[in-house]
């Protein structure tokens, strides 16, 4: 691995991330970082992209020309390029309690959703396309609209920086909700750990493809959820307000991990039967995973059309 | 259950049971606060699991209470009584290894009429009763004997163990300690390894324990004790896991016994009508005097007409006792002699067996034709073994025969005791052939050299260089002059008298009369492989290398005597000398014609072996008890002209035994068709074990130094001193317990993923 993308992966820990302070700047030293991994200069228009010809008609900028077809065939052709303002990303960041668990060592799965969230944000708008956000638990607590210009992620990393968790989820009745407020087409990014009824999760996610957006699902976890490698007693007290238990958790390891598995299960099956991408984050794994998600998503999309 | 306790206060310790309690309830508030956000998966966990966490917490803390529980009651060491059901894990499993002395000096009468044997038999009993089939208990039998016999090994079953005991025989020789212990280790310590108790019964004898070895015994200083030669083994077997108990059961009072220790007779070769004086060696074990002693001769067993005398025997002593008595019939005869009973009848009487001879065959042959025969070799010899035919008085009845007619088969050969060739030229290979197997089948043969004498033929019928022909030597070319002047001539070596033909000579006044000259000789070259060949009589040719006068040499039952110089005085002047021939020829004729009265005389355990010219019809074994044994025919092929009788070994105990034989009228051998034959056998005890010496305890230390032998006098003893040190504690039981009740906590926390008391799981 050469030195660069070294340095682009450790720009990419969000351990190293947390550490920047303002949401924003931490999203534009993610987005660097990633960039310079995937090529080195990401200035270089890839927003631009070109679509098809077009014979020249005058009033056009020559600047269009295409001078190898003149040289060929004696023929004015103007190179036509596609525009990405129709494209927008409307990312649902999960803002209830249970989001605000942080493994030993490890950033809480909202700090990490919220980094996601921002990242993702300022490449949008960085190609010029048009980035919402929605922070939900039970309801939607905070809506930023979607806009192109780039101080449009100022707005969204305030509005991500400003939210308490307090409450619950219900992805079901926020999703629908949003279904309605989110121009058509766009492409929805939920950030959350799910920590909800599959059913009703799902149920949410239906009302967004029958409005016809593109979903991807990023779950946000911990590993201590995953592996519940706990080894003496503790008392689990359940955020959300979902009670406390004193327990030997080496004697509810085996259930726990099973009804979990269950859950998983169910949720993973889901999304994937409904059509939508389901990508798992771990807090201690670097960002790209969710960057690189939402960009081959994007361009599967571009086919598409 | 009344359990009793080492350690009653540390039953307190119990009470600690409370800890593991205390410690679950602790736990119970011990934890570390955790905010959880995955709390509803959690929660169904614990409901679906909570039933089974309980009963595993409880099944876990009661674990933990009783391990505490049961260390307290291990380290309180509690007993439990001997009609507890709890006996059954106390009692430790023993395996008992019972050997019996069985040795004749075991039965001793000691005070009463009970003898040592019998002692041993109720104390071994006694053991035997202490032990348990039910707990598994194990016992092994084993004689301390001349042949130690393992009756049983490693057995549960102690009713074989009660019968083969109440089934014991006294050994009639002396017991053999080394042996025994040899056999102990291998057959019964070394094969497993569990604990034993080996429990010796005997009387302590000296003999049997402190038999050490001799060279050993010379070479240490005055004073000091040589380990016994049994000490090694003892060592070894020490070395295993078991414990030597000796039980003495013989009687404590100093030993009061006289032993009847041999029988010998005059002459050896007795002949019907003759006298045969019989003298009787009893010795005085006991430390004094025994005054008037009776004893009975009885001649072949007839006890009627035993004759009875009365004599004294000195302490510690031996006394002689003599009878004379004619023998009236020819065959085979015996005597005994018994001593009035004492503590150790057993040895009270003896017995010896000797064929009584009708006469003895003599054949002479000549190979020189005198014309005056009073002149001639075989003259002579005739003139000396039997002066006066008419009269007789000597046992010799002669054949005269010459050279000729004897290679033709004039005689048979087989038909005389003795043999006489003097002179005779040249062997016939027949006759060469059956004076072979007349002298292997126990006649005597007396060869002089002479003038005629053909060596190379000699040589060539009569000597084998492998050793396994008749001539004591190969004959070489004579040597000196027989005409020649009388101060070049050789004389006899006087100087070593040893052999019994010449023994006689060592009388001073016979011993000049035997140094006569001899003018001409024939060396003999003894051979390597001659190993049996003695040179009786040497010359004084040689001061370094003395050529041999006389040589004797055994082969098969019958001897070969080999003059070398000539019977008449042709080349010797020892025929002028009548008061040195005289008795030299007849201690010659004695040594070839004596019985070998080591044939019938016996050891107990010994084994009978016959050989006869013919097959019998009816073959039959009459042992001391009068009961008639019927033995197998023979079928095997004649060696040397005879035929090997079934062996006889059941000769287990002393007494005169008797070998029948009846033989067809038409046999083929001829001299005893149609007769019946008895041949008698004294068997008698080992004497030496009648030495009823016994060892004290600090002895016996001393002679099997770097052994622990327990010496005790009774079984109870033992028994108590075995089983007061942990009879009935219950602390090994507990341990196994605890430990596998630890085990099965360890097992329980790792299943059901908990902490165990053990470690982290």
């Amino acid at each position: 691995m050469s030195s660069v993308t070294q340095d682009y992966r450790r720009l990419l820990d969000p351990k190293v991330l947390d550490k920047l302070g303002r949401l924003e700047l931490k999203a534009r030293q993610a987005v660097e970082g990633f960039m310079a991994g995937m090529h080195r200069s990401p200035h270089r228009g890839a927003s631009v992209e070109f679509a098809e010809h077009r014979e020249y008609v005058p009033g056009d900028d020559l600047r269009h020309l295409d001078w190898r077809i003149f040289g060929r065939s004696d023929r004015f052709y103007i190179k036509r390029y596609e525009e990405e303002t129709n494209l927008t990303l409307c990312v649902v960041l999960d803002c209830s309690e249970s989001m605000a668990y942080a493994g030993q060592g490890r950033v809480s799965k909202f700090n990490y959703g919220a980094m996601v969230a921002a990242t993702m944000s300022y490449l949008v708008l960085h190609h010029r396309d048009a980035a919402a956000l929605a922070l939900t638990s039970e309801d939607v607590d905070k809506w930023v609209p979607a806009a192109t210009r780039p101080g449009h992620l100022l707005a969204i990393s305030d509005a991500i920086e400003r939210t308490k968790l307090s409450r619950k989820t219900d992805p079901g009745l926020t999703l629908k909700e949003l279904a309605g407020r989110l121009p058509p087409r766009s492409i929805v990014a939920l950030i959350s750990d799910f920590f909800a009824p599959p059913e009703r999760v799902l149920a949410g996610v239906r009302a967004l493809k029958t409005k016809r957006q593109d979903v991807i699902v990023f779950q946000v976890l911990d590993r201590d959820e995953v592996e519940f490698p706990f080894d003496r007693m503790l008392k689990f007290e359940g955020l959300e307000g979902t009670g406390d238990l004193v327990a030997d958790p080496r004697a509810l390891k085996k259930a726990y991990l099973e009804i979990f598995g269950a859950h998983q299960d169910k949720l993973k099956r889901g999304c994937l039967g409904n059509g939508v991408d389901y990508r798992l984050l771990m807090t201690d794994t670097t960002l790209d995973v969710a960057l690189s998600s939402y960009l081959s998503f994007r361009a599967r999309r571009r086919a598409r059309r | 259950m009344n359990l009793t306790f080492a350690n009653p206060a540390l039953l307190i310790g119990a009470a600690l049971f409370v800890v593991p309690l205390i410690i679950h309830l602790l736990n119970r508030r011990r934890f570390v606060p955790i905010r959880w956000a995955a709390q509803e998966f959690l929660l169904q966990a614990y409901q679906q699991t909570r039933r089974r966490l309980t009963l595993e917490s409880l099944l876990l803390l009661l674990a933990r209470c009783l391990l505490i529980i049961l260390i307290a009651l291990a380290l309180a060491r509690p007993f439990a009584p001997s009609d507890n059901l709890l006996k059954i894990f106390t009692a430790k499993q023993r395996s008992v290894v019972i050997v019996i002395d069985t040795s004749y000096s075991m039965t001793r009468t000691g005070p009463g009429v009970e003898t040592a044997l019998d002692r041993a038999r109720e104390q071994s009993r006694q053991l035997i009763d202490q032990l348990s089939t039910e707990r598994g208990d194990k016992v092994s039998l084993l004689t301390l004997s001349s042949r130690p016999q393992l009756l049983l090994n490693e057995s549960a079953r102690l009713d074989l163990a009660r019968d083969a005991i109440a089934r014991l025989k006294p050994d009639w020789k002396r017991a053999d300690l080394l042996r025994t212990i040899e056999a102990l280790d291998e057959l019964v310590l070394a094969p497993a390894q569990t604990h034993r108790e080996v429990f010796f019964f005997t009387d302590l004898q000296k003999l049997t324990f402190d038999p050490s070895d001799p060279s050993a015994r010379a070479r240490a200083p005055s004073g000091e004790v040589v380990e016994a030669s049994a000490a090694p083994a003892f060592r070894r077997a020490s070395t295993r896991d078991a414990e030597f108990t000796i039980i003495d059961v013989g009687a404590p009072e100093a030993p009061r016994n006289l032993s009847v220790e041999s029988l010998a007779i005059e002459p050896r070769n007795a002949v019907a009508g003759g006298l045969v004086n019989i003298t009787a060696a009893v010795r005085n074990h006991g430390g004094s005097a025994q005054q008037g002693v009776t004893g009975t001769f009885v001649f072949n067993g007839q006890r009627e007409q035993g004759k009875l005398v009365t004599f004294d025997v000195p302490a510690k002593g031996v006394a002689n006792v003599e009878f004379t008595a004619t023998a009236r019939d020819p065959g085979y005869s015996t005597v005994e002699f018994e001593i009035s009973p004492d503590d150790l009848t057993a040895d009270d009487r003896h017995a010896i067996a000797f064929p009584v001879r009708d006469s003895v065959a003599v054949l002479l042959v000549d190979g020189k034709d005198d014309r005056d025969p009073a002149l001639s070799a075989t003259g002579q010899l005739a003139q000396i073994l039997n002066p006066d035919p008419e009269a007789g008085g000597t046992p010799y009845r002669l054949t005269t025969l010459d050279d000729r007619r004897f290679n033709l088969g004039a005689e048979n050969v087989q038909n005389y005791d003795l043999i006489v060739l003097a002179d005779v030229p040249n062997i016939d290979e027949k006759m060469a052939k059956e004076l072979d197997d007349a002298v292997r089948s126990g006649a005597g043969l007396l060869i002089f050299m002479g003038e005629l004498v053909d060596i190379r033929a000699w040589n060539e019928r009569l000597w084998r260089e492998d050793g396994s022909g008749l001539l004591p030597g190969r004959l070489l070319e004579p040597r000196g002059d027989a005409q020649g002047d009388i101060a070049s001539a050789y004389y006899p070596k006087v100087d070593d008298l040893e052999h019994p033909i010449v023994q006689l000579f060592r009388d001073a006044s016979l011993t000049t009369q035997l140094r006569q000259a001899v003018l001409r000789f024939f060396p003999v070259e003894v051979g390597p492989n001659d190993t049996a060949t003695v040179t009786a009589l040497a010359l004084d040719d040689d001061p370094v290398k003395p050529s041999p006068l006389i040589l004797e040499k055994p082969a098969g039952h019958g001897r070969v005597v080999l003059v070398t110089t000539s019977a008449d005085r042709s080349f010797t002047r020892l025929p002028d000398e009548i008061m040195a021939y005289l008795p030299l020829i007849h201690e010659m004729a004695a040594f070839l014609t004596l019985p070998e009265l080591s044939e019938f005389n016996l050891q107990v355990g010994d084994r009978i072996r016959r050989t006869e010219r013919a097959i019998p019809s009816a073959l039959a074994m009459v042992l001391p008890s009068n009961e008639r044994v019927p033995l197998e025919m023979p079928d095997k092929e004649p060696e040397h002209g005879r035929y090997l009788m079934p062996q006889f070994d059941r000769t287990l105990d002393p007494g005169v035994y008797t070998l029948e034989l009846e033989f067809p009228l038409a046999s083929a051998a001829g001299t005893n068709a149609g007769a019946r034959e008895q041949i008698r056998y004294a068997v008698n005890l080992d004497v030496a074990e009648s030495a009823l010496e016994r060892l004290t305890p600090n002895a016996l230390a001393a002679l099997y130094p770097g052994v622990s032998l327990k010496l005790l006098e009774r079984v109870e003893v033992a028994a108590k001193e075995s089983a007061s040190s942990h009879e009935g504690e219950l602390w090994k039981p507990l341990v196994y317990a605890l430990l596998a009740l630890l085990a099965l906590e360890m097992a329980m926390a790792a299943w059901f993923g908990r902490q165990s008391l053990g470690g982290r799981t």
